[in-house]
């Protein structure tokens, strides 16, 4: 009887543990091959296939995705930046560069796979501060010996930049490309409504089409982008009738920035968003912040898409400046990297161009102290601590960062920290979005009054905070009737459980 | 009789005590274990050694970014557990989604079954075919074309309560007491293979038993509740065993729906799930480990428990 019954929780145990390894997820419980992790997303694929090794090169891998570039419109470019460099410099380094390009969604998770399981990329970027902060300092090379290896000179890069991409006394990147945000203005929405363009000078007041000059702050903005805002009917969201459940054109976003409220806190009230005691520190402008943007969405006026509508096909699934459908983005200028050009490499119209003609202005004030607060980002390219080819990986590197760099920069919209490479940027943004002219010395001005907090600093257990604030962008983006004070108070208690965690 | 006995086979005449085999016997041993060795291979490597690795890593804070600062910690991770809000709030989540999940996974499957296997039914071999076919779908595919369905502006389901009702559907994805019971319908899609199973059953139930109830003027609901359901029991304890331990895995709509982190509000933040976030998010695949073992234990006690209480109701025709 005893070996009878130790017989059967023997075989119930083996049995359990194999259903439970080759067990699916499916509700109805059927016996499936296990899922893996890394799922592919919508748009684009989270992971594209990479080319096949070729025999008697050195393979530099490149992780593309922890920061931008997995953009539908940026992958092509970036396997023909791929291309050139394997057909020209490559032949030289004795190298072949093979792009890996992941859904920035699960960029994060599916890198920990690959560091995990010993399959670590050679190069990893652009990423910024955000994308840095996921893994630990540990993850990432010192690019000082590998570059002084291979003969590039640093000695002209400004200190204080170099300085900027230092991590535990390692030289973990070179300044690639800095990123200032701006205001995106689509020109025909605006003359469709008759009313002026935002402001492109700091210190110039908006006037609107009673003839009164405002000040160019956040208040304004909501009361132009109201106006911006057209349901099915043509109605704007201020006039009687105005139906909120089918909205057609959007007066301003956030773009690419609402999952996580840190990226427009600072815009209303710069302040380091973890105390001295280290616990969070929201202050009553950041909380302002917080209602105004649920305000833009879901307000009696509203203008701002919320999530649903922000993944929709009509504003392009996120991607909502270039939807058309957008009269106002408030974005760093990463994002002319996915925006679609006007006109083809070979000429012809670009069917995938919905934006005509569009222009930048500058980013409003505060409405808490009378200030722009510009929201810099910055990105570099890294070489990993693990990479199996650390000085075929520095050569690639380098020709990222050197005679590869202007097509890069131009790929992802990254401004050189290099005063003198500025104007040849903008003059390659001018021939991409040709016959479009922006007013590029916005973006200079925006430079000199950056924020001087960064919201992408790494604050303590800095994944699960991540999660803590993209709960509380998903419920303020996808709840309509939010007691947003409660739901803020709620989201403090929490984030300190984080904070304090192990 | 010396001679007859010389005559027989020495291995024959030669009875194997305990531990005492014959060469025929150790042949056939050898070649036995050749055979199944690719499985024994596979089932180690694959299976057993990272099943005792895991085990070995919840006692440890292993790091996958950072192995080479690897620490053997103890049962800190499993104390931990007990005090974890996320670990409270998925278990939540999770047993919220069983409760739902597996009763329809043994109900709809069985109605479906019954509906196959119905005298009448006409274009029954289509009818079984298309219940079946949505099973064969990937569990991600099925997601994402469901997400499509239920998206609160462009989903099928919310234009077609706007035509008919006149009436905005709600946010089924966003609202966190709609979110599990549309991961429940989702699920309902895979019931192919149960409704199988269930078919078979049905089909092997002699059909002298209803003849009897028949004639002793049973009716149809009658015939069912005595006869259909305990002769095939056993086949809905099975089902059953399936139904539980798959619920208690369910992480991918959480994953795909909730952006990857349990949205919205956690609603759909599952034990899997935060267990996979714990390892690949915030790269604490110690405590992952953890999770995973205690899961394993629970539903192991769960099993033996449905294992000990089928006595009270399932029917073995042939004998338990």
């Amino acid at each position: 009887m005893r070996k009878h019954m130790f017989v059967s929780i023997g075989v119930l145990v083996v049995l359990s543990m194999a259903l439970f390894a080759c067990g699916t997820s499916t509700p109805t419980a059927q016996v499936a091959p296990p899922v893996q992790a890394t799922v592919a997303a919508t748009q684009p694929a989270a992971l594209v296939a990479t080319a096949a090794p070729e025999v008697g090169k050195t393979q530099v891998y490149w992780y593309i995705g922890l920061g931008a570039g997995s953009q539908p419109s940026q992958i092509p470019v970036e396997q023909a930046f791929v291309k050139k460099y394997n057909e020209g410099q490559g032949v030289t380094d004795d190298v072949q560069l093979i792009p890996i390009i992941v859904d920035n969604k699960y960029a994060t998770d599916n890198l920990t796979a690959q560091i995990a399981a010993g399959n670590i990329p050679d190069i990893v970027g652009p990423v910024g501060t955000a994308g840095r902060a996921s893994f630990p300092s540990s993850t990432w090379a010192d690019l000082t010996p590998l570059l002084k290896d291979i003969g590039y000179d640093t000695s002209k890069i400004d200190p204080k930049m170099l300085q900027a991409f230092q991590q535990d006394g390692k030289q973990v990147g070179i300044p690639f490309g800095v990123y200032p945000t701006v205001i995106f203005y689509n020109k025909p929405l605006f003359d469709a409504a008759g009313l002026k363009y935002p402001p492109q000078k700091m210190g110039d007041k908006y006037t609107m089409p009673d003839g009164t000059a405002l000040d160019w702050n956040f208040d304004t903005v909501a009361q132009v982008a109201r106006i911006l805002t057209l349901d099915k009917s043509g109605k704007n969201s201020t006039e009687a009738g105005f139906d909120a459940k089918n909205i057609m054109q959007y007066g301003f976003d956030y773009q690419f920035t609402k999952d996580d409220p840190r990226w427009y806190l600072n815009a209303f009230d710069p302040h380091y968003t973890v105390g001295t005691d280290g616990l969070a520190s929201i202050t009553d402008g950041q909380k302002a912040a917080i209602k105004w943007y649920y305000d833009a969405m879901w307000g009696k006026q509203p203008f701002l898409p919320n999530a649903a509508a922000a993944a929709s096909d009509l504003m392009e699934k996120g991607n909502t400046f270039d939807s058309g459908h957008l009269a106002m983005a408030s974005v760093p200028i990463w994002c002319t990297g996915c925006f679609a050009p006007p006109k083809n490499a070979d000429g012809t119209a670009n069917k995938d161009n919905h934006v005509k003609d569009w222009d930048i202005a500058i980013v409003p004030m505060s409405p808490i102290d009378g200030k722009i607060h510009d929201r810099l980002n910055s990105d570099i390219f890294i070489v990993m601590a693990g990479s199996k080819n650390p000085a075929a990986a520095a050569k690639v590197y380098a020709y990222m960062i050197g005679a590869g760099g202007s097509d890069l920069a131009t790929l992802y919209g990254a401004m050189p920290v290099d005063a003198t490479k500025q104007d040849a940027f903008f003059a390659a943004l001018d021939k991409k979005f040709d016959p479009i002219k922006a007013n590029w010395q916005v973006v200079k001005d925006m430079l000199t009054v950056v924020s001087p907090v960064d919201d992408q600093l790494q604050v303590p257990n800095n994944n699960k905070s991540n999660t803590d604030w993209l709960t509380l962008g998903s419920d303020l983006a996808s709840k309509p009737n939010l007691d947003v004070d409660a739901r803020i108070a709620k989201f403090i208690t929490d984030w300190n459980a984080t904070l304090t965690a192990k | 009789m010396a001679a007859m006995t010389q005559t027989v086979s020495p291995e024959i005449s030669k009875k194997p005590g305990r531990g005492k085999t014959t060469p025929n016997q150790r042949r056939e041993i050898r070649w036995g274990l050749f055979f199944l060795s690719p499985w024994f291979i596979g089932v180690t490597v694959f299976t057993a050694i990272p099943i005792l690795a895991s085990l070995f890593f919840s006692f440890t804070n292993y790091d996958p970014t950072a192995p080479q600062n690897l620490k053997f910690i103890g049962l800190a991770n499993y104390a931990y557990m007990f005090v974890d809000p996320g670990v409270i709030k998925a278990i939540q989540v999770t047993l919220l989604y069983v409760l739902y999940s597996v009763p329809l996974a043994l109900i709809i499957p069985l109605l479906a079954a019954v509906l196959v296997n119905a005298k009448y039914l006409f274009g029954k071999n289509l009818v079984r075919a298309l219940f079946y076919m949505p099973s064969m779908i990937p569990v991600v595919v099925s997601v994402m074309i469901w997400q499509g369905v239920f998206n609160t502006n462009t989903g099928w389901l919310n234009i077609f309560i706007k035509q008919i009702f006149n009436l905005q559907g709600p946010s089924w994805l966003q609202d966190e007491a709609l979110v599990i019971p549309v991961i429940v319908v989702m699920g309902i899609w895979g019931i192919g293979g149960p409704m199988i199973t269930m078919l078979a059953g049905l089909q092997n139930v002699p059909t002298e038993l209803y003849e009897s109830a028949t004639i002793d003027g049973a009716n149809g609901v009658q015939k069912f509740a005595y006869i259909t359901v305990p002769m095939i029991s056993p086949i809905i304890f099975y089902n059953l065993i399936i139904a539980v331990i798959g619920a208690f895995q369910v992480m991918i709509p959480g994953y795909i729906l909730g952006n990857g982190r349990g949205d919205p509000n956690g609603a759909t933040m599952f034990y899997n799930l935060y267990l996979y976030m714990s390892g690949w998010t915030y790269h604490n695949m110690g405590y992952a480990a953890t999770l995973a073992w205690v899961m394993f234990i629970v539903v192991l006690v769960l099993t033996i428990l449905l294992f000990w209480g089928q006595k009270r109701w399932v029917y073995y025709a042939g004998g338990a």
